[in-house]
């Protein structure tokens, strides 16, 4: 007789496999993600860290299931929540699953609120139409959020419409939205991006702190730097639409393997003077409709030989690292131990 | 909001003041003497003279001005030539007519817009889309005058089941509602599919969906709501072409309405009756256009109405 096995402890609750997502524009079909392959485990934090057009928002609408239609779709791969697919369910079940159990903020609150609605209705929908409660219930429940959220007096300002916030307390109220009805995995798109530069640090203080609260796990979308290293678990480079290094945020940022990863690092300014001079990345991004052969990142790779032109490295383990570090570079070990700045 | 209601109300007085300014003034500009036209061709220079002596048409142009604008603000529109009763009463006499016949119209494109707008936004680019939008640039195109021409052809004459003309029960109706509908309605379709299609990719309709909403509640409120805006603006603008559309439809079908008492009016250079007739259909126009305003003004909370 076998016995049930206990529930692991370190099951993912999201698992993202092979994701392929492609865009129709008006020059051609981009593949705009191109075979992204991750975990996310229940209450830890997984930043997604790349340029624009890296591929780190589609991945994350790929996710909620909101691509812009009918110019984006999935092609292939498998997005699977609590053990289910959510690509081959039935579209009204992963509706259902949108706000109750996976949430997202957005980058810009002004064009993510809806202009014509007060504030109070927009939160309180989300117990109206998912909990069935009364106007009055919801808007007590708005309320409460809003104070939850860091918005002062609340009460007076449930009734006002998004135009009459600042940018902080805007996000604050998708913020509110978005943990309405205690989601167990949150997206948040850049949610700082769109912000004063002095509201940043507060708001993202409060996204990990309630995160913290309700045990949730974060898939955090970014382009800063400073930012994953403060609030994150593990990280998720991209470049052109595919995984380029992934691993413990520690392991990353200080044994970067990856000659993108690293040219990123030697980009950021340092406020203590060890560096008097920014070291760009050089070149720019890829067009997604003509990319290169081979690996992507080789025309701007102070590392590119031959092999680069015609041989798409696959994302693997760095052997001299611990086993969850991988980068997708045929010469991971060497960029790793390369203390030259060759950028 | 009072204060700009109150600014507005004022600012009115000044377009109808212009508006029946001009048409005193080309009604005394066209060629064709009231006189003359109501005593017929048999009569005699000295009855003629004697008549317009009596309306007063012998007074420069100046004076009749003057005469008339100091009636007016007493709120004394002037006297029908040809009836003698007072011009206003007579217009306003008609206007149930014509408010039966409009807002018949309106509803119909209102009832009938709205919904193919939607569809055709919804399903954007598809055999459905086109066949929509390829009916309403044909009746948007199509002059009044021979749709309704076309309608008494088809309907009264050859397949005899409607009335061709006048008023009465309710298919007396239908044919000029639905000529004066056509290109109301088709503005509408093509401003709801335009208008949903600029919204359905803004941010706050993606937040909808991340929100777990029904694509019915994403498109009916969030979207929708914010489509409007701007439709509601060209509807507003667009009634002054309502209304003389009914002037045309009203004569085609001969509806006893005010655009059929306006033409009439005219040819008999009936002037008070026109200048009662003019009037009273720029202030529906001003009125309407308020309306509009404010309700742009309670769709879109950031516009302030400023007093």
């Amino acid at each position: 007789m076998s016995t049930p096995t206990p529930p692991d402890e370190d099951a993912p609750l999201l698992s993202v496999r092979d994701l392929r997502v492609e865009f129709g524009t008006r020059a051609g079909v981009v593949t705009a993600v191109d075979g992204v392959s991750f975990d996310v485990r229940p209450g830890e934090t997984l930043a997604i860290l790349g340029e624009s057009g890296s591929g780190k928002s589609v991945t994350s609408q790929a996710i909620m299931g909101i691509l812009p239609k009918p110019a984006g779709r999935v092609v292939g791969g498998r997005i699977v929540y609590r053990g289910a697919d959510l690509l081959t369910r039935p579209p009204a079940e992963v509706r259902k699953l949108r706000g109750t159990e996976m949430s997202m903020v957005f980058q810009d609150p002004l064009s993510s609120l809806n202009p014509v609605f007060r504030v109070g209705y927009q939160i309180g929908e989300m117990f109206r139409r998912h909990r069935g409660y009364s106007r009055s219930e919801a808007r007590e429940a708005a309320i409460e959020l809003m104070e939850r959220v860091g918005i002062p007096a609340a009460r007076q300002r449930v009734d006002d419409f998004p135009h009459q916030f600042s940018g902080g307390m805007r996000q604050r109220i998708m913020i509110a939205i978005a943990l309405a009805l205690d989601p167990t995995l949150l997206i948040a798109d850049e949610p700082t991006t769109a912000l004063d530069v002095t509201v940043q640090a507060q708001v993202m203080k409060l996204l990990t702190r309630l995160q913290r609260e309700e045990g949730m796990a974060m898939i955090l979308i970014t382009h800063d730097l400073g930012v994953v290293a403060s609030s994150a678990d593990r990280v998720l480079m991209m470049y052109a639409g595919r995984v380029v290094e992934t691993g413990d945020i520690r392991e990353v940022y200080e044994y970067a393997s990856h000659p993108y990863t690293k040219g990123l690092m030697a980009s950021i300014p340092e406020l203590d003077g060890r560096s008097d001079r920014l070291t760009p990345i050089k070149g720019s991004p890829p067009d997604l409709l003509d990319l290169p052969p081979g690996c992507s990142f080789h025309p701007r790779c102070p590392y590119a030989r031959d092999v680069c032109v015609q041989d798409d490295p696959d994302l693997l383990h760095v052997e001299s690292r611990p086993g969850t570090h991988r980068a997708a570079c045929h010469f991971r070990e060497e960029v790793l131990t390369d203390d030259r700045e060759r950028v | 909001m009072g204060a700009y209601v109150a600014r507005r109300l004022f600012f009115s007085i000044f377009v109808l003041w212009g508006a029946v300014s001009v048409i005193f003034l080309v009604l005394r500009l066209v060629p064709g003497d009231p006189a003359l036209i109501l005593l017929g061709p048999d009569a005699n220079p000295s009855q003629i003279a004697a008549l317009r002596e009596r309306m007063g048409l012998d007074e420069p142009m100046l004076v009749q001005y003057a005469i008339y604008m100091r009636d007016v603000v007493q709120l004394d529109f002037g006297t029908s030539f040809r009836f003698g009763t007072d011009a206003m009463q007579h217009v306003l006499d008609h206007v149930p007519n014509s408010a039966q016949l409009a807002l018949t119209s309106v509803g119909l494109a209102l009832v009938i817009g709205f919904p193919l707008g939607i569809i055709a936004a919804l399903k954007a680019n598809s055999v459905v889309d086109r066949i929509i939008s390829v009916f309403s640039l044909a009746t948007q195109s199509l002059p009044n005058f021979w749709v309704g021409i076309v309608f008494i052809l088809v309907f009264a004459r050859g397949l005899q089941i409607l009335p061709s003309y006048g008023q009465g029960t309710w298919q007396h109706l239908v044919l000029p509602s639905i000529t004066l509908a056509l290109p109301f309605l088709a503005i509408l379709v093509r401003l709801t599919r335009s208008g949903l299609l600029e919204v359905i990719h803004e941010g706050y309709v993606q937040t909808a969906r991340a929100k777990g909403l029904r694509e019915r509640v994403v498109i009916f409120p969030h979207a929708l709501r914010n489509a409007l805006i701007p439709v509601v603006t060209v509807i507003g603008l667009q009634f002054g072409a309502l209304l003389g559309g009914a002037v045309i439809v009203e004569t085609v079908f001969a509806w006893p309405g005010v655009g059929r008492v306006l033409i009439e009016s005219i040819s008999h250079r009936d002037y008070g009756v026109v200048q009662a007739a003019i009037l009273l259909i720029a202030a529906i126009f001003v009125f309407t256009n308020l309306v509009v305003d404010l309700l742009y003004g309670y769709l879109d909370p950031r516009v302030r109405l400023a007093g």
